[in-house]
């Protein structure tokens, strides 16, 4: 069953061709290009998943992940969090964070495929990859 | 900053110091030199004069001992003549005044020659007959010296005062052998005597070329001097001195204006008492005309030579210095970070060396700044390698992502584009970055300018290079007047209002306004950008321009305004910050302007 993926990210290309992506894999996409317009839009509808960039003008990856959480109606959404200070093989300095998963944007499509669907299933927690 | 040649003007340049040691010196020479040289001459003169003095004694010697060898002949003569023994024996015919001067004009002859004075006296000293011009001798009877003569049966010469005048005088006893031989009787003295007057000094002063003064008792007698002054060495001073004279030796003296050489006999008396003085005069004048002609002579001669060396002084001073000047001024160029300064001297002598080898050393620390330069902003890339890779990951994730899926059979052909659309854009970007970076770390712009009208250049920019998705949102305003043209490189240029644009509009994702104004300012035109987003945050406002400041941005490297400024820098112009914090964003440019219409 698809899901609902609020994909927030500032870079166009990169968010087109993610979105593209996700949509292939047959999941509904919504996107922002920051972090103030992810605020509004979880106003009026609730994702399955968000999926965020760290660096954004204005509320960046950071600031939403933590207002995610404090947010009740919210808190029980899986973030993830995508980030080019993340290295390919996982090493990154975000260890203060309250998201589910912090990937680096050089993820392939099936490896963010298979975290989201994981997520979706339930296998929640505060883990780090 | 004042300049280097007038250097501080309180203390003395180098030429100013040379100038004065050699003008100094030189004069210091000179006057030396001079002072020798008269000192030289006056001691000279002086022992000249003395000499001659010493030569004129034993003249005077001699000339005294003809006159007193003639008046002692005379004497003799008389003496021995058997008339004289005659008359003078006989008692009566003594007495006899004619028979006596009748046996005088015998000797009339010799007589008449610098005898001033004729006396006989009898062996007790009375006197028996007198001749003389002397009118007081006619007051004198006696002639107590005569009678010691008469004793003595010698014959004598020595001075004496007589009747107020002063005498040379010669006493000769006339002898008569008694019967038995045993002894013989005197029947009489015969005195003859020069007078010391001005006559006998005039004979003596042509004879021995001195001054002659006379001197009886302390009182001037008679001198050959010139009236005025025998007046003034008749003076009280005069005498004192002539008394503490030394005997026999030359001692200076002055005299009438004059300064003299004076040599000084004792005249003795009967008994070896001083009657008076001979005082023998040398004119130490002539040497003191000779001086002054020297000293004249020199004077000029001094004062040319003294102009002569400031002169020169001046052009071997100027010519020392000039070198070292320029030299001087070359350092001070370089300390100030002047490396262009080259030093124009040629490379002779240790100055030319010296300028030579700094030359060297200015060429090779520019190199070396050039270097040093570039290394920082190697190392800068470097330090940011990290920064680098970071910004590089999201269009290299939009490739590899699209790369990933456009194999997928099941896409349409609008999602087909998409994707290769974005790779093509990603790959646009990556290639813009690392050409930022790579302009960024080479640093030195080559640029070639043109003449480029501000307002189009600043529309094409707008059009083409700013993102359409967000530009929608953003109105841009030109105020720019249609006629003013820039001298720039172009590419360059459109550079820094890509950046600026760029920035702004990434700064208002809600959409906003831009404002760019233009207008000249002397030499050069001014453009403003506004927007009317968030402002510069605090933090950043310091390091705005660095490199690396604004990390994470999209579509950026954080180079661009670093970048923009060293362009605009590189133009002779300038990139600023004027908006003030809290306050929306507003950069100036500077860049020149291209006169003409």
């Amino acid at each position: 069953m698809a899901g609902k993926i609020l994909l927030v990210e500032d870079d166009p290309t990169f968010r087109a061709v993610l979105a593209l992506a996700l949509e292939l894999q047959g999941y509904l996409v919504s996107q922002v290009d920051g972090g103030h317009q992810a605020i509004e839009f979880l106003r009026n509808e609730r994702p399955d998943i968000i999926i965020s960039d760290l660096e954004m003008n204005g509320v960046d990856g950071r600031a939403l992940c933590k207002y995610a959480r404090r947010v009740s109606a919210l808190s029980d959404i899986p973030f993830v969090i995508l980030s080019a200070f993340i290295d390919p093989d996982g090493t990154g300095d975000l260890t203060d964070l309250p998201a589910d998963r912090c990937v680096s944007k050089q993820i392939s499509v099936a490896e963010l495929s298979r975290l989201i669907r994981e997520l979706l299933n339930g296998s929640r927690g505060l883990v780090r990859t | 900053m004042a300049d280097p040649k007038k250097g501080r003007s309180r203390s003395l340049t180098l030429r100013d110091k040379l100038l004065m040691s050699f003008s100094l010196l030189s004069i210091l020479i000179l006057v030396a030199a001079a002072w020798v040289i008269t000192t030289q001459l006056v001691a000279q003169a002086r022992l000249e004069v003395q000499e001659e003095m010493e030569a004129s004694v034993p003249l005077y010697n001699a000339v005294w001992e003809e006159q007193a060898g003639r008046l002692s002949a005379l004497g003799m003569a008389m003496a021995g003549s058997p008339i004289v023994k005659t008359i003078l024996g006989d008692p009566r015919a003594s007495r006899d005044k004619g028979t006596v001067r009748q046996m005088m004009a015998e000797f009339g002859q010799q007589l008449s020659e610098n005898v001033d004075l004729v006396l006989i006296s009898d062996g007790g000293g009375i006197i028996t007959y007198a001749e003389s011009h002397n009118p007081a001798l006619a007051t004198i009877n006696e002639l107590p010296c005569a009678r010691t003569v008469a004793d003595n049966q010698k014959p004598a010469q020595f001075f004496l005062v007589l009747g107020g005048r002063l005498y040379h005088l010669m006493l000769t006893p006339v002898l008569t052998h008694s019967e038995n031989k045993a002894f013989d009787n005197t029947l009489a003295i015969l005195v003859v005597g020069s007078e010391l007057n001005r006559h006998m000094a005039s004979e003596l002063q042509r004879r021995v070329h001195s001054e002659i003064l006379f001197f009886a008792g302390e009182q001037l007698y008679s001198s050959s001097l010139p009236p005025e002054a025998q007046m003034e060495a008749a003076g009280p001073g005069v005498l004192r001195a002539v008394g503490r004279l030394a005997v026999d030796r030359p001692t200076e003296l002055q005299l009438a204006g004059n300064s003299r050489l004076a040599f000084v006999r004792r005249l003795t008396g009967f008994d070896g008492q001083t009657v008076g003085y001979m005082l023998m005069l040398h004119s130490l004048g002539g040497a003191g005309k000779l001086l002054n002609v020297v000293s004249t002579r020199l004077v000029i001669v001094g004062t040319i030579s003294i102009i002569l060396v400031l002169g020169v002084s001046y052009f071997i001073a100027r010519r020392v210095t000039r070198p070292i000047e320029l030299l001087a001024a070359g350092a001070l160029e370089f300390g100030r970070g002047n490396y262009e300064y080259k030093i124009d001297l040629s490379p002779d002598g240790e100055v030319g060396q010296l300028a030579a080898a700094f030359d060297q050393m200015r060429q090779s620390i520019k190199q070396g700044q050039k270097f040093l330069l570039r290394s920082e902003r190697l190392a800068t890339v470097g330090q940011m390698a990290s920064g680098i890779i970071h910004d590089l990951r999201s269009p290299l994730a939009a490739i590899s992502n699209a790369a990933e899926l456009i194999a997928r059979a099941d896409l349409s052909s609008s999602q087909r584009q998409v994707l290769a659309q974005s790779q093509l854009s990603a790959s646009q970007r990556m290639g813009a970055m690392l050409r930022e970076i790579l302009e960024f770390s080479r640093g030195d712009y080559q640029l070639s300018f043109s003449r480029q009208e501000l307002a189009g250049l600043v529309g094409s920019v707008i059009h083409e290079c700013v993102d359409s998705r967000q530009a929608s949102k953003v109105t841009v305003e030109i105020h720019i007047p249609v006629n003013l043209f820039v001298r720039v490189d172009c590419e360059r240029v459109r550079r820094i209002f890509e950046n600026l644009l760029g920035n702004s509009i990434q700064a208002m994702p809600q959409g906003g306004t831009v404002t760019v104004r233009a207008k000249e300012a002397g030499k050069m035109v001014r453009i403003h950008i506004a927007d009317t987003g968030p402002g510069i945050p605090a933090p950043l406002r310091d390091r705005l321009f660095e490199p690396f400041a604004s990390q994470g941005k999209i579509g950026g490297t954080g180079l661009g305004l670093a970048i923009a400024r060293s362009i605009a820098e590189a133009h002779g112009g300038s990139l600023t910050l004027v908006s003030e914090v809290h306050q929306p964003a507003e950069f100036c440019i500077e860049l020149p302007l291209e006169s003409g219409g």
